[in-house]
């Protein structure tokens, strides 16, 4: 069974007519779209011209290979051609040319999309932003910084901290990911109930357009109502619309002291009475409102021994990390944080309050980590959503009946904004069949249940490649064939992060025509039904007639 | 259960121990050198409780829970804003405080000599059994206070301790950690002053019922001027500068040694006199 199919899928990969297949565990059979040329010599060579320097043009497979790795490991890329430019200037010669000769790209930041969006799926052309790193200035009055699409979050953070201000987004992946990156996201963050969205905090954006024109709003001002804000299109777009060069961000100054602690709590609904009191205490000072359950706890004890957790033996139910701000002296601050914890102590069991910065890293790691400690435990799968904070933690007992012996099921997530992150492992990498069981029980029922729930099925992760054909659970018809018009008027071929973000396979169509036809009762052919696959462009006459 | 006599007999051999804590730059901190001032510049800056002092405090409030200690008190000198690192202190479990308060800078201005004089005045004043320091404060990094303090008493001292046993005969063992390996010590009387390494034991974090039950234990405040020491500083630091860069190392051939070292001013210790 296994050899046939892996014979079957090595003769699919080498037809030249289809261009190659593919096969995913979520998405089925996805065949490689015949309307994007494939890079030739002659490609390579332009870029070489237009790229001057060493290294800005990679196509040997041992250097390649780094950039076709994602994180979940379950979606790497198939890119062949890598291309690394260092200025707006050179992505809109690049682009120019991909878009003349039908050729797809993806940009590219640090890799650590949860989503697949970073990676091509067959061989489209990276273009990684790595070289473009540099950060231009700060201004004091303001606290807009304005850097390249490059730079690294954490040397961003450094930048700012050092200069008495504090950038709004942070995240656990600060070592690798990108600002552009973050920006395609619209990346939430661990401090996103205090900063915001950064819909909000961006000011000025520098995007390439798929033909290469630049669009540059990157001097721009707090307030500015000159026409459609265009830059909003691109923060959130995951590279579907442009690819994002250049971005002013609002910085905030930095508070004079901090105060966290770690909380051991028994029940959900004190979690809610505590996120209730905090906000009413705090207001715009609480700048961290986490939580966590035992399941994830226990996980990044025994998987990450770099990190020490705060409760070696006691262990309770729920967890939960509040930071909190303070413009006076540190006593203030944590005299401030221990009335609060006091007035709320029929809530808690037990908690600790951090006392110098090495404690402090130590509590965020515990929150950080967890991430890395389901995938040390085995395959993941990972599930960020939205929803009403009285249901926040209703999915997971749901699924650890359903899931059973068969894998481990762990909530987490920013309670303050109503996104919990439910990841379900299977013990080590090597069971497939078990995976693949799990797999089948998971999904569609967990986002099925959410969009029932009137959530959002992906909070802050994005669509990317792995969550595209479930797009239809949280945005209605008319949402995405807006969307789509939009795609459509900035890049009519169809060149940037194809396969991404829209819903595509005969999967979606299948069920959508099965929907209208059930309703319909209409008998049809089955060559009726796959020319809807490959005749796009064209209407189909029943469901004209019967609207 | 313990006896009426039993227990006696452990409150006898109870040792009352004084725990040094230190107020200093918060660990994982950068320390900033103003150039043109040669000076470091801490306004702002948070800070903490020495680490080492923490191992000692953690070693001391363990003890206590163990029954070898009857009492702990922390001896602290340092500014009005040190009561923050007594507070941490006490509520990991140090029972009470003794607050040495002075203006002076106390990683510039306040020498291990005067320190041991502190700890000298109050070893023999209260008749502590056993005195608990870090090894080394992380901000002047002197590490000399303990073995002046067994200097001036005459007492015997453990530094770099690694592990601490009291045994039930009233001595104290205790391990140190040398450059050729585990030296294990014995004390046969008390008092005794041992500084305590890092790999001692791992330091809790600071609970919040701890924290709350730290409020209404007692601090006792006195100025260094009003102590029956000497606490003038004998030696006065005129500048501090950061490291210069290290230079490359680079590859050398024998033949040209003895360029090298006269070009840099390296006395070989091996010259001949003759």
């Amino acid at each position: 069974g296994d050899v046939y199919k892996r014979q079957m899928l090595r003769v699919l990969k080498a037809l030249p007519r289809l261009g190659g297949m593919r096969r995913f565990s979520s998405h089925g059979f996805l065949a490689r779209d015949s309307r994007f040329s494939a890079v030739e010599q002659y490609d390579v060579n332009y870029f070489k011209k237009i790229l001057p320097g060493s290294d800005t043009v990679l196509t040997e497979a041992l250097k390649v290979n780094k950039y076709n790795e994602e994180y979940t490991h379950k979606h790497n890329g198939l890119s062949k051609c890598v291309l690394r430019p260092q200025s707006a200037t050179e992505i809109s010669n690049i682009l120019a040319y991909c878009n003349q000769r039908k050729l797809a790209v993806v940009p590219q930041g640090g890799r650590t999309s949860l989503v697949a969006g970073a990676t091509s799926v067959f061989d489209e052309i990276v273009i990684n932003m790595e070289r473009m790193n540099k950060i231009y200035e700060l201004s004091p009055y303001t606290g807009i910084i304005k850097l390249q699409a490059g730079v690294i979050l954490e040397e961003a953070e450094k930048y700012c901290n050092e200069r008495g201000f504090v950038f709004p987004l942070d995240l656990g992946a600060k070592g690798s990911c990108q600002i552009g990156g973050n920006l395609g996201a619209n990346a939430g963050g661990l401090h996103f109930v205090k900063y915001g969205s950064l819909h909000g905090n961006t000011i000025g954006l520098r995007a390439v357009l798929a033909n290469g024109q630049i669009l540059d709003t990157l001097d721009a001002h707090r307030k500015d109502n000159t026409g459609y804000d265009l830059k909003q299109l691109f923060i959130g777009a995951e590279g579907t619309l442009g690819a994002i060069t250049d971005a002013a961000i609002l910085c905030y100054p930095k508070p004079q002291s901090v105060s966290l602690c770690f909380l051991g709590v028994d029940h959900f609904d004190s979690i809610k009475s505590i996120l209730i009191g905090a906000k009413k205490k705090f207001g715009e000072n609480l700048s961290a409102i986490e939580m966590m359950d035992d399941q994830s706890y226990e996980l990044v004890q025994k998987h990450i021994p770099s990190t020490r957790v705060p409760f070696e033996k006691d262990r309770f139910p729920f967890y939960m990390v509040i930071e909190t701000h303070h413009n006076g002296p540190q006593a203030e601050s944590d005299e401030k944080l221990l009335s609060f914890v006091e007035s709320m102590s029929k809530h808690i069991q037990n908690g600790i309050l951090s006392r110098d910065e090495t404690q402090a890293k130590q509590i965020w790691g515990t929150r950080e980590k967890i991430a890395d400690a389901f995938v040390k435990e085995g395959m993941t799968f990972k599930y960020d959503v939205s929803l009403k904070t009285d249901e926040f933690y209703e999915l997971v007992p749901i699924l650890r009946t359903r899931v059973g012996d068969k894998a481990k099921v762990g909530g987490y997530g920013h309670v303050g904004d109503g996104n919990i992150h439910i990841n379900v492992t299977v013990n080590g990498y090597e069971n497939d069949t078990l995976s693949s069981e799990v797999h089948k029980l998971l999904e569609p029922y967990v986002l099925e249940e959410v969009a029932k729930r009137k959530g959002s099925i992906s909070a802050e992760h994005g669509v990317g490649f792995a969550k595209a054909q479930y797009l239809m659970l949280s945005k209605s018809d008319e949402c995405i064939d807006t969307m789509l018009a939009i795609k459509n008027a900035l890049d009519p071929n169809g060149i940037m992060c194809p396969y991404k973000v829209f819903p595509h396979g005969r999967r979606i169509i299948w069920k959508k025509i099965q929907l209208s036809l059930t309703k319909l009762q209409i008998p049809v052919s089955y060559t009726h039904l796959r020319a809807h696959e490959t005749l796009r462009y064209l209407v189909c006459r029943l469901l004209l007639e019967k609207k | 259960t313990q006896s009426t006599w039993d227990i006696i007999q452990i409150r006898m051999r109870q040792l009352k121990c004084l725990v040094g804590v230190k107020h200093c730059l918060d660990n994982a901190l950068r320390v900033r050198v103003d150039k043109a001032k040669g000076w470091v510049d801490l306004t702002g800056c948070k800070m903490s409780l020495n680490p080492y002092c923490e191992i000692a405090v953690e070693e001391a409030v363990r003890q206590k829970a163990a029954g070898v200690f009857s009492s702990t008190t922390s001896l602290t000198i340092g500014g009005p804003d040190a009561v923050e690192t007594i507070r941490t202190a006490l509520a990991m479990g140090i029972d009470q405080a003794i607050h040495i308060v002075t203006n002076r800078a106390t990683d510039v201005d306040i020498s291990s000599l005067i320190v041991a004089r502190v700890f000298k005045h109050f070893i023999q004043a209260n008749k502590f059994d056993v005195a608990l320091l870090g090894k080394i404060a992380i901000d002047d990094n002197n590490e000399q206070t303990s073995q002046i303090i067994s200097g001036m008493l005459g007492i015997p001292f453990a530094t770099n301790a690694n592990k601490i046993a009291f045994e039930k005969e009233g001595t104290i063992s205790v391990c140190r950690e040398t450059d050729e390996g585990i030296e294990k010590i014995q004390f046969l009387t008390t008092p005794a002053i041992i500084s305590c390494e890092s790999r001692l034991n791992v330091p809790r974090f600071v609970n919040i019922m701890g924290l709350k039950r730290a409020k209404s234990k007692k601090i006792e405040t006195i100025k260094l001027e009003d102590l029956p020491i000497d606490h003038h500083c004998n030696y006065k630091i005129t500048s501090i500068k950061e490291h210069e860069k290290k230079r490359a190392s680079q590859r050398v051939e024998l033949s040209k040694i003895g360029e090298l070292i006269k070009e840099h001013m390296i006395q070989p210790i091996f010259a001949s006199t003759t």
